[in-house]
């Protein structure tokens, strides 16, 4: 019969008390490892987005943290429009030509331009040299309008075109049930990657992603995210009907206009899983949906650079053109999201171009308004920033998440500690009946280092085991939770899946505890789980110590005459 | 002195050899020699015991007093007294329990008072097997575990087939996976007996083994302790204060002879 076996016994024969000290540290085991996991998978919720596919995000003025809760999260309450200028200023040449087919101003100057024509041809016909005048005049009119374009720089790509790769607008404001409705444009599945890295694609489950315009669906196509379309039960050929405003507040009602579903995305753990995505045109063409033209006062803003424009340009894009659309002096955007145009190879500062490329969006073009050569915005209230997510995100984890991990580890320690003392007051509790078992133990030869020694290991037996059970509860709420939280986050946790790695070491150094180079062991990353063990094991000798300490102590001659 | 000569005669004519310790090293040995052959020198052997408490108010009490005293090698010693005359402090002296505060403990040729705990624990655990009144069995263990960890602690195997052969001895084979508390007291003393036994111990001390059974079952037990002792040459000294059972015995000492404490105190009070 070996040591451990003796402490087995001792455990054993401590029936209740032995398994109300075991389950006591469980508990607190199970309440570590699931906030742990908690943690784990808050992080990798964040880490996941924090790869983003775009470095910035220009919205309203504000809190940066809204905004971006908003357009990477879709949580949070809603935030102020910009007005559409903004977007056009990321658009390059024919992308501006397009949009700007589509104004008041545009068509009220085709429509005059066709009655010029018309009355040009029916000079030409009653007259040869008025004719002449009319060409003459025709040429002037181009002369000018060459003039007014180099003047005011409006055949040419966007203010800041030239800072990002790619600028794609988003409107929210609508709910499809509890989801957010996500207006954007097609070149949003283009564009935004499931790996930004890798540059993966977001995989579809089924279906298409929506186009600008399909013959049979018009601008009404939606695409679903994985966890919208399981929970709402929609499936591809469905239609959807947005609510405008937050369901739940006052005055929300259900659009009219439905939306075919067209596509549903795969399962991509990110927040898109729990998007519903609408096409932009047809978005802004539901009710409510167009802007106040008299406040915004963009058809005067609009109308003089239309005149500007090159008939030629306007001519190209005019087999894209369908049917009516919402005219861009009534069109307002959430937020367009942006990716930093990348630097040459041979640039110094490679790694610092995104957020070089953001600081002149917001300083350069955004704030300083006289710079601002397009369309200057009228309302200061409208004025927009830049927001770096990453930034957010970094904040949001430093504010509020780590502190209240630390909180909630301060208080499932605690909990371990408590039930560590628990296994104390237990042995210590037993002593005096333990006092007898020792002296026997010691009269039939065990010396004070062995009865010490199984003092410790049932102290050790009782937290490892406690611990063990711990674990398995933890993760087996972990996984019972897991359809739960997967809905919630896009992170599955399984059974088995510990609490992502910790860069340990990286956080002593950064402690002030450089027991390696944490430059060198980056790669080095444990599960914090994994030192549950060692942490069980010390808690568990320092509350054994003092029985342990009172065995070694016993006076056998004494204790056997008890 | 009736032992004494019994004990001087049975070694008389042979070498005695001792091993010598050096006087003058305080430190305490942790090696422990390799024992002598029984027959040539007593099993155990007492010089000038002496142990004394300082009480709380600082005067100090001698408990024990014994000039000499010596068992030999698979003699059987009945050693009988009142309540109170140290006779349980005797036997923890020469279990190496308790540390004589004079005088020299030897058994089987090794001087114990000369070793450190840790090694007289040792010394025990390999040549003294222990009865107590009490029983002392632990509760938690069943009676086979009981025994087996009478070996446990010894630098001997562990022998589970000796364990049970020794509780079919002591006639519970049947009761080999029972706890303590579901046995009676007669049993739970044989359980005892078994254990102190399982080491192939060279002495046998038995602290009033029979007070608390019943008289069937304490002559039972007695007879039990002696034939088992005399099987195995194991030295025997059986503390009791029953007549009927020291009477069983060839050997009977007295510890008012033994132990100069109550000697003078009965001389005192005559």
């Amino acid at each position: 019969m070996n040591v451990f076996k003796i402490a087995w016994r001792s455990i054993q024969h401590r029936g209740l008390g032995s398994v109300l000290t075991i389950l006591s540290m469980a508990l607190g085991v199970m309440l570590v490892v699931a906030v742990l996991t908690v943690h784990g998978v808050v992080s990798q919720s964040f880490k996941s987005v924090s790869s983003f596919s775009f470095d910035s995000i220009v919205a309203t003025s504000g809190s940066g943290m809204q905004v971006t809760m908003n357009t990477v999260f879709y949580l949070s309450s809603p935030v102020e429009n910009i007005p559409y200028e903004y977007y056009l200023a990321f658009c390059d040449e024919q992308q501006r030509a397009k949009q700007f087919y589509y104004s008041v101003a545009m068509q009220s100057r085709l429509m005059r331009e066709q009655a010029e024509m018309l009355a040009d041809e029916l000079i030409m016909a009653a007259s040869p040299s008025a004719g002449w005048l009319g060409l003459a005049g025709q040429a002037m009119r181009s002369a000018a309008h060459a003039i007014d374009d180099q003047r005011i720089g409006l055949n040419r790509d966007g203010k800041t075109k030239y800072l990002v790769e790619m600028a794609i607008p988003i409107n929210l404001g609508d709910y499809l049930d509890r989801f957010r409705v996500v207006g954007t444009t097609p070149q949003f599945f283009e564009q935004i990657f499931l790996d930004a890295e890798a540059r993966t694609p977001l995989p579809f489950a089924e279906g298409r992603p929506f186009e600008e315009f399909n013959d049979e669906h018009g601008y009404f196509e939606a695409v679903l995210g994985s966890t919208v379309a399981r929970e709402l039960g929609l499936k591809v050929g469905d239609v959807i009907n947005p609510i405008h405003g937050d369901p739940n507040a006052p005055g929300a009602h259900t659009h009219e206009q439905g939306f075919t579903i067209v596509g549903i995305l795969g399962r991509t753990g990110l927040p898109h899983d729990r998007a519903a995505f609408c096409n932009m045109e047809g978005f802004f063409l539901m009710e409510d949906h167009a802007a106040d033209t008299d406040s915004v006062n963009m058809i005067d803003r609009v109308a003089p650079r239309v005149e500007g424009m090159e008939g030629i340009a306007v001519e190209s894009i005019k087999t894209d053109l369908r049917r009516d659309r919402l005219p861009i002096e009534q069109r307002e955007v959430t937020a367009i999201l942006t990716r930093a145009t990348p630097p040459d190879e041979d640039e110094e500062f490679m790694d610092v171009g995104a957020s070089m490329s953001m600081s002149a969006i917001d300083e350069g073009t955004l704030k300083d308004q006289l710079n601002w050569s397009d369309f200057r915005p009228l309302r200061s209230k409208d004025q927009a920033q830049a927001v770096s997510p990453v930034r957010e995100v970094t904040l949001l984890f430093e504010n509020f998440v780590n502190p209240l991990r630390w909180m909630l580890l301060l208080l499932t320690i605690m909990i371990c500690v408590v039930s560590g003392i628990s296994i104390l007051v237990g042995i210590y509790n037993s002593m005096s009946q333990r006092k007898q078992e020792i002296a026997v133990m010691r009269a039939l030869g065990a010396n004070r280092s062995r009865v010490m020694t199984i003092t410790l290991l049932e102290s050790v037996t009782l937290a490892m085991l406690g611990g063990l059970i711990g674990w398995v509860a933890g993760h087996g709420l972990n996984a019972l939770a897991s359809p739960y939280v997967e809905d919630r986050t896009g992170v599955s946790i399984g059974f088995f899946d510990f609490a992502p790695p910790t860069p340990v070491f990286s956080y002593l150094a950064a402690a002030g505890i450089p027991i390696f180079d944490a430059d060198q062991v980056e790669w080095l990353q444990i599960s914090p789980e994994l030192f549950l063990i060692p942490g069980l094991i010390l808690l568990a000798v320092l509350v054994g110590l003092y029985p342990a300490i009172t065995a070694y102590r016993t006076d056998v001659a004494e204790s056997l005459g008890s | 002195m009736h032992h004494l000569k019994n004990a001087i005669s049975q070694n008389a004519g042979k070498l005695v050899h001792y091993w010598v310790v050096d006087s003058g090293n305080t430190n305490m040995p942790e090696q422990i020699p390799p024992s002598f052959p029984s027959s040539d020198i007593p099993m155990l052997k007492l010089e000038k015991i002496e142990k004394t408490y300082r009480q709380p108010n600082g005067e100090k009490l001698s408990i024990l007093d014994v000039p000499s005293y010596e068992v030999a090698a698979g003699e059987q010693v009945a050693l009988i007294g009142p309540s109170g005359c140290g006779k349980t402090t005797l036997l923890h002296v020469i279990a190496g329990i308790t540390k004589p505060t004079a005088g020299k403990v030897t058994l089987d040729g090794v001087e114990l008072s000369k070793y450190s705990e840790s090694a007289r624990d040792r010394i025990r655990a390999d040549k003294i097997g222990y009865v107590f009144q009490t029983f002392n069995l632990l509760t938690g263990f069943s009676a086979l575990e009981n025994v087996v960890l009478g070996m446990t602690f010894a630098r001997g195997k562990r022998d589970p087939i000796r364990a049970r052969k020794l509780l079919e001895r002591v006639g519970l084979s049947h009761r080999i996976s029972h706890h303590p508390a579901k046995m009676s007291v007669g049993e739970q003393q044989r359980v005892a007996v078994a254990r102190a036994l399982a080491n192939r111990p060279k002495l046998l001390l038995a602290d009033e083994p029979t007070a608390n059974v019943d008289p069937q079952n304490q002559q039972h037990i007695v007879e039990l302790i002696r034939k088992t002792c005399e099987e195995e040459n194991i030295s025997l000294i059986l503390v009791t204060h029953s007549m009927e059972v020291s009477d069983q015995f060839e050997r009977i000492d007295r510890l008012a002879e033994v132990n100069q404490v109550v000697a003078r105190a009965l001389a005192k009070n005559a």
